[in-house]
C-alpha cells in the first residue's frame, strides 16, 4: 500500500505495475513452498507403519484423547516430524547466511568447523566415555561453537577477509576430521552407534530434542526477519558496504556466529546432516532469486519440507527398516539440483 | 574544510605506502588524486573513505575525526564508489539505488514514502528512469556506472568519493561518466574526490589536483597550472609536449618518451 501510494507521484504507470508483479510473483513462489511444507508435514506425520488421512491426523491431534492413533501421532510422529522441520530451518539458514557473508556459492555449515568440531566432540564422547553418551548432543553443540571459535581467530588479521576464514576452516577441519579417524582406527569395535551420528539420522527423536531446538530456530527466524538487507548489503562487497554505513566487521562477526549456532543447535540433534546447509540454500536461490528478503523465507520453508519429506521417505521406502535420511536426502537432491542448475544456472552466480 | 587527512601514515605489511599526507578538501571542489603506480593515491583514497585505518594521522569530516564518528551518520554525509564493486546477477538498478538509503533507515530497514522520492529523484538525475526495471548486471559498462552513482546520490551525500570511475571503461563511457560528475558538482554543488589516471582527463574535469610521488604529495596545484615539462619528468617519467586545448579552456599534453 505504501510503496503504491509513493508512486502516485511517479509518471509512469506502468512501473508500479511491473514492481508490484515482481513482488507478487515472489510472494506466489513462497505460498507455494508453504503448500509443499504443508503437505510434507501431513505426509510425514501421517504416514508409516499406521497410516492416516491428512484428516485422521487432524482428528487425532485435537480432537482424540486416548486412542491410538492420539499416542503414536502425539508422542511419535509430531514431536519427530517437528524435530525434522527445525533442523531443516537451522541447517539451511546456517548455509544461507553464511553463503552470503563469505560470497562463496560453496560455504555451509561445514566450512566453519561446526561439522568437525562437533564430530570430534561428539566421537570422543561416545568412543572413550560411553557412560556418558547421555552428554553426546550438548558435547557437540559445544564442539561445534569451539571450532568456528577457533577458525574465526585464526583467520582474524586486522578483521576477516572471507577467503582466509575458508581457508582456515579447511585447514582445522582435516585436523579435526584427523582425530576422528584416529579414534575410529583405534577403537574398531564401539562404532556401533556413532555411524548413525556421521551420516544423520532421525530415528527416536522426540520432544526434548525437540525443545533443545526450537529456541535457536527461532533465532534464526527472527534474524531473517529483521536483518535481510543487512546481507544484501554484504553481497555488494565490503567496500560499497562500508560506504552505506554498514558496519561490516560487527555484522559478519554476527551472522557467523549465529550460522554456527543454528547449525551447531542441529548437528547436536542428528548428527552430520551435510547435504542441507549447501543444496538447499542454492535450490531456494534459484527458484526465487538472491534478494534475502525473499530468499531467506523460502529457504526456512524449503529446509524444513526437505527434510520432513526424506525423513518420510528414509521411515517408509524398506520399512519396516529405516535408513538415515541422510542417505535419502543426497540421493533425491542430488539430482533434483542439478536438474535446476543445468535449467536455470545463470541466476546462480 | 569538509574532509581533510591530516599527517596520514599507511603501511601494508611493514611496507610504507603512504608517508605523512595532508589534504583538504573544500566544499564545492572537484579534487582529483593522481601519480603513477604505486604511489599510493588509491590507498590514500580508501583512508579518505574509512575502508582502511591509517597508522598514524587523522581523517577529518567537517573538523571531527572519523574514528570517532558513527559509520552511519559518516554515510550521510559521506558516498564511496570503489574500483571494485560486485552484483547479484539478479538485482535491479532501482533495488541498488535503494539501498544507497541504508544510512536512513531504522530497525528493519524498510523504505518509506520519502526514501522512494528519493530514489526517483537519484534515478532521474543519472538519466536512468527508463531503465530502472533492468539487471545492473546487463547494463552497459557506462550505464552500470551510473547506477552506482546514482545509489551514492541517494545516500544525499555533501561529498563523493570515487576511485578510478573511468578504469575498465569505453572512452565515450568515460566522457559520459566524467560530465555526469561536473554536472552533479554544478548544479547540486556536491564535493567530489576521485583518483583518476589520464593526466589530461584530471585537468580537464577536476578544480584542483593532488599529485602523489612515492607516498608522498608532489605538489598541489589548481588544475590549470599543474602540467609542465618539469612536472611531467619528476612524477611521471616522461617527456610530453603541453599544449592548449582551446575548445575546453585548459592545457594537456602528448607523452613523446620515456625519461630512464
Amino acid at each position: 500500500m505504501e510503496i503504491k501510494e509513493a508512486y502516485v507521484s511517479s509518471k509512469s504507470k506502468l512501473t508500479i505495475w511491473k514492481r508490484g508483479d515482481v513482488h507478487g510473483r515472489k510472494v506466489a513462489l513462497l505460498a507455494c513452498l508453504g503448500i509443499l511444507c504443508i503437505i510434507s508435514f501431513l505426509l510425514s506425520v501421517g504416514k508409516g507403519s499406521l497410516s492416516l488421512t491428512p484428516m485422521e491426523v487432524i482428528k487425532a491431534l485435537f480432537l482424540e484423547r486416548d486412542t491410538v492413533n492420539h499416542q503414536v501421532i502425539w508422542n511419535v510422529r509430531l514431536p519427530r516430524t517437528l524435530v525434522a522441520g527445525l533442523v531443516g530451518i537451522c541447517l539451511s539458514l546456517s548455509g544461507v547466511i553464511l553463503q552470503g557473508v563469505m560470497r562463496n556459492p560453496l560455504a555451509a555449515p561445514n566450512i566453519i568447523g561446526v561439522s568437525s568440531g562437533a564430530g570430534l566432540m561428539a566421537f570422543v564422547i561416545m568412543i572413550i566415555f560411553p557412560q556418558y553418551f547421555y552428554l553426546v548432543p550438548a558435547g557437540a553443540f559445544v564442539g561445534a561453537l569451539l571450532a568456528t571459535l577457533l577458525i574465526y581467530a585464526l583467520a582474524w588479521k586486522n578483521g576477516i577477509q572471507p577467503m582466509r576464514m575458508i581457508l582456515a576452516g579447511v585447514a582445522v577441519s582435516s585436523f579435526l576430521g584427523a582425530g576422528i579417524n584416529a579414534l575410529m582406527t583405534f577403537f574398531p569395535d564401539r562404532l556401533i552407534g556413532v555411524v548413525d551420528f556421521l551420516i544423520g539420522g532421525l530415528s527416536a527423536r522426540t520432544w526434548p530434542h525437540f525443545h533443545m531446538l526450537w529456541p535457536y530456530a527461532l533465532l534464526g527466524i527472527l534474524i531473517a526477519f529483521f536483518f535481510p538487507n543487512k546481507l544484501n548489503i554484504l553481497m555488494l562487497g565490503d567496500e560499497v558496504a562500508t560506504g552505506i554505513g554498514l558496519h561490516v566487521e560487527k555484522t559478519r562477526m554476527l551472522f557467523i556466529a549465529i550460522a554456527a549456532l543454528l547449525a551447531g543447535s542441529a548437528v547436536s540433534v542428528v548428527g552430520l546432516l551435510g547435504f542441507v546447509g549447501l543444496i538447499v540454500p542454492h535450490t531456494a536461490r534459484l527458484i526465487i532469486g538472491s534478494d534475502y528478503r525473499y530468499l531467506f523465507p523460502a529457504t526456512a520453508i524449503l529446509g524444513a519440507s526437505v527434510v520432513m519429506f526424506c525423513d518420510t521417505i528414509a521411515r517408509l521406502i524398506l520399512d519396516p527398516i529405516e535408513i538415515p535420511v541422510g542417505i535419502i536426502m543426497a540421493l533425491l537432491g542430488g539430482p533434483f539440483f542439478l536438474y535446476l542448475l543445468r535449467e536455470r544456472g545463470r541466476v546462480a552466480q | 574544510m569538509i574532509l581533510q587527512a591530516k599527517n596520514v601514515f599507511i603501511s601494508y605489511d611493514k611496507k610504507e605506502v603512504v608517508k605523512n599526507i595532508n589534504i583538504d578538501v573544500k566544499k564545492g571542489e572537484i579534487v582529483t588524486i593522481i601519480g603513477p603506480n604505486g604511489s599510493g593515491k588509491s590507498t590514500i583514497l580508501k583512508a579518505l573513505s574509512r575502508t582502511l585505518k591509517p597508522d598514524k594521522g587523522q581523517i577529518l569530516l567537517e573538523g571531527n575525526s572519523m574514528k570517532h564518528m558513527n559509520t552511519k551518520a559518516i554515510a550521510q554525509k559521506l558516498a564511496i564508489l570503489p574500483q571494485v564493486k560486485r552484483v547479484p546477477g539478479d538485482i535491479t538498478v532501482e533495488a541498488l539505488v535503494g539501498y544507497g538509503r541504508y544510512p536512513h533507515l531504522g530497525f528493519g530497514h524498510r523504505l518509506q514514502k520519502q526514501d522512494y522520492e528519493i530514489i526517483d529523484w537519484a534515478l532521474e538525475k543519472t538519466g536512468l528512469g527508463a531503465l530502472r526495471l533492468r539487471f545492473v548486471e546487463t547494463l552497459s559498462g557506462g550505464e552500470r556506472q551510473r547506477a552506482w552513482i546514482a545509489m551514492a546520490l541517494a545516500q544525499k551525500p555533501e561529498i563523493l568519493l570515487l576511485d578510478e570511475p573511468t578504469t575498465f571503461l569505453d572512452i565515450s563511457y568515460q566522457l559520459e561518466t566524467l560530465e555526469l560528475i561536473k554536472e552533479l558538482n554544478q548544479t547540486l554543488g556536491l564535493t567530489f574526490v576521485m583518483v583518476l589516471h589520464d593526466l589530461n582527463q584530471a585537468v580537464r574535469y577536476s578544480h584542483k589536483i593532488y599529485a602523489l610521488n612515492k607516498g608522498q604529495v608532489h605538489c598541489c596545484k589548481e588544475s590549470g597550472s599543474i602540467l609542465t615539462k618539469e612536472f611531467l619528468k619528476k612524477v611521471f617519467r616522461i617527456e610530453g609536449d603541453i599544449l592548449e586545448d582551446v575548445t575546453n579552456k585548459c592545457s594537456y599534453f602528448i607523452a613523446q618518451k620515456v625519461v630512464q
